[in-house]
């Protein structure tokens, strides 16, 4: 089989349960009996499993692959991206617009969804926010490079969004309670961040870590940022070494010190207490736009933010 | 013309003696992780099948204890997003058993000779006790299967490939993998059950998981470190080690994938003089 050859995509392999991921396919095999299958490997492995419907959906049942609602005919070198409603609304929240699906257009799956624990990963960017703009778990379907160019731009957006709210808990007195709040929101940004983190560049992983790096340093010390390090980083960028990451963390602080006391570059609460509706979902907006518009602040050697334009602000259709 | 044996063929150490063990879980949500207070403990390596498996062979329920299940030298996709390989130590010390195919296979009739549906259950449970092998003895054991079945290469097996010499694995029972109507690699891929509980860091040679799961399992340790009685910092701290070393990142591949060519890259490279 070559790459552009298509099968009909029936599943995602495993589950669903993070707040978004990507997957590879299953596909259904022309033939008789009917067979279900991830994309051979090449050269093919004995190891590769063939499995028929009955076992298929024993599969599904035991979570071990996930339906989607409708077969879709793909390239066999296609894979899923999919997102929960938690990520897409904490997206949303961060950002101000809705996930940036592009040219894909996504589909929903047959996964389950709990509101309470929906909420879990990002308790403090979602508390007390309404489900009903999403309520199906989506995914896209796409080559490997198309979907990584989309959650690299996805990305970008978290982490420019989210300098103008991570420097908030600066102006709250050490150990009170909205202090923690800050630090917790801003952990909950570098979360929503990795999950869209793709490479495994060290700059790039340092730059994605920085929310929640800080986050933790500013609550437990060098003791919880080593921790990070060593289960977050390290792992993905062995030739890495801790000093550098906390060298990395330490000049991120300076960098939100600089925002939080310019009178320029003044922090912005991107979720604090807006609402829901559409009318703060354009204040959000708007506010993010004005962000956008303030003078980047001095960086410490680091590149500065990448500028990027807000679009209209509108409803999300796509899970209508 | 003899056969080349695994003694012959290989260098360094052999390739029965260090041959892996993988075991392939689903991926547990945060909120059970939390409330539970475990993380991979034994409960989350367990057979999903095994209490099907002791339910239907009933009154022989005792020779089909529970316990952690692996494969020898092979991690299976179809049984979830995580992947792990073991090296020797982790069954060192350890009560078990191995059979030189896929118990839940043959008794939830999947394999020859027992492949009906519904199987006969007695003659299908009766085969896996006649045919169980302690687990301090299945090493030797899988060695001869190798030497028999494989010409001594081991390799072969560990790609999933079919004994080109099935006839000459065994000649007394008539087992799955010599069975020509059995073509998935349950057949032939032996199966080792621990009885015991060892630690999931013990022995530990490489795991994998798809990215976001591994991202969630890294925020999970941060986010409650040490922070909640369920959840100790000791057992935190000793998964760190596991996270740090032996993780095989994914890209887009299924963990398994990966893992199984760990398992192939780690053989060849014990058993290189």
């Amino acid at each position: 089989m070559n790459s552009s050859e298509t099968l009909l995509a029936t599943d995602l392999a495993g589950s669903v349960q993070t707040p978004c991921g990507i997957r590879p396919l299953v596909f259904r095999f022309p033939g008789d009996p009917t067979q279900f299958g991830s994309s051979p490997s090449n050269p093919p492995t004995g190891r590769e499993r063939r499995h028929t419907l009955e076992e298929m959906q024993h599969l599904r049942m035991e979570g071990r692959v996930t339906q989607m609602n409708e077969a879709h005919l793909v390239p066999i070198d296609h894979v899923a991206l999919f997102a929960r409603p938690s990520f897409l609304l904490a997206y949303e929240l961060i950002c101000g617009e809705p996930f940036p699906w592009q040219s894909f257009h996504p589909v929903g799956v047959m996964a389950s969804i709990d509101p309470t624990k929906e909420k879990e990963r990002f308790p403090q960017i979602l508390s007390d926010r309404p489900w009903s703009l999403h309520n199906q778990v989506l995914a896209a379907l796409g080559s490997t490079h198309d979907i990584h160019n989309l959650l690299a731009q996805a990305r970008t957006k978290i982490h420019v969004r989210g300098e103008h709210t991570a420097c908030l808990y600066l102006k709250y007195p050490k150990d009170s309670e909205k202090r923690l709040n800050a630090l917790d929101l801003m952990k909950e940004i570098g979360w929503l961040e990795i999950f869209c983190t793709k490479g495994q560049a060290p700059d790039l992983l340092f730059e994605s870590y920085e929310f929640t790096g800080l986050s933790l340093y500013e609550r437990g010390g060098e003791g919880r940022l080593e921790s990070l390090f060593a289960t977050g980083i390290h792992p993905l960028a062995p030739q890495t070494k801790f000093q550098d990451f906390l060298d990395h963390v330490r000049r991120f602080k300076d960098k939100l010190d600089y925002r939080h006391t310019c009178k320029s570059c003044r922090c912005a609460s991107l979720v604090g207490d807006i609402s829901m509706s559409d009318v703060a979902i354009i204040q959000l907006g708007e506010i993010i736009r004005m962000a956008n518009e303030e003078q980047t602040p001095h960086t410490h050697g680091k590149k500065n933010l990448d500028r990027v334009t807000i679009a209209p602000v509108r409803r999300s259709r796509q899970t209508v | 013309m003899q056969t080349p044996t695994s003694d012959t063929k290989i260098h360094g150490r052999q390739a029965h003696e260090i041959i892996p063990l993988a075991t392939v879980i689903r991926y547990i949500p945060l909120d059970n992780v939390m409330k539970s207070g475990f993380f991979w403990n034994s409960h989350d390596l367990e057979s999903n099948a095994a209490p099907e498996i002791a339910r239907k062979c009933g009154k022989i329920q005792k020779t089909i204890p529970r316990g952690r299940y692996y494969y020898a030298g092979f991690a299976d996709e179809q049984y979830g997003d995580i992947a792990f390989a073991y090296g020797p130590d982790h069954e060192s010390g350890e009560r078990g058993s191995a059979h030189p195919f896929d118990t839940g296979a043959l008794i939830l009739g999947g394999l020859h000779p027992f492949f009906t549906s519904p199987p006969p259950l007695h003659h299908t449970c009766q085969f896996v006790v006649d045919t169980r092998i302690d687990l301090a003895h299945w090493r030797n054991l899988f060695k001869r299967f190798i030497d028999l079945c494989y010409h001594g290469d081991v390799f072969p097996y560990l790609n999933g490939d079919r004994p080109p010499n099935p006839s000459g694995c065994w000649n007394v029972l008539p087992f799955p993998s010599c069975h020509p109507g059995n073509s998935a690699p349950q057949a032939w891929t032996w199966e080792i059950l621990i009885h015991s509980q060892p630690a999931v860091e013990k022995g530990l040679i490489a795991w994998s998981s798809y990215d976001d799961i591994f991202n969630d399992m890294v925020m999970t340790l941060n986010d409650f470190n040490g922070n909640t009685p369920d959840f100790p910092a000791e057992r935190i701290n000793a998964c760190i080690p596991l996270l740090q070393v032996c993780y095989q990142p994914v890209g887009t591949e299924h963990p398994c994938r990966v893992v199984q060519q760990k398992i192939i890259h780690w053989v060849q490279a014990q058993t290189k003089r």
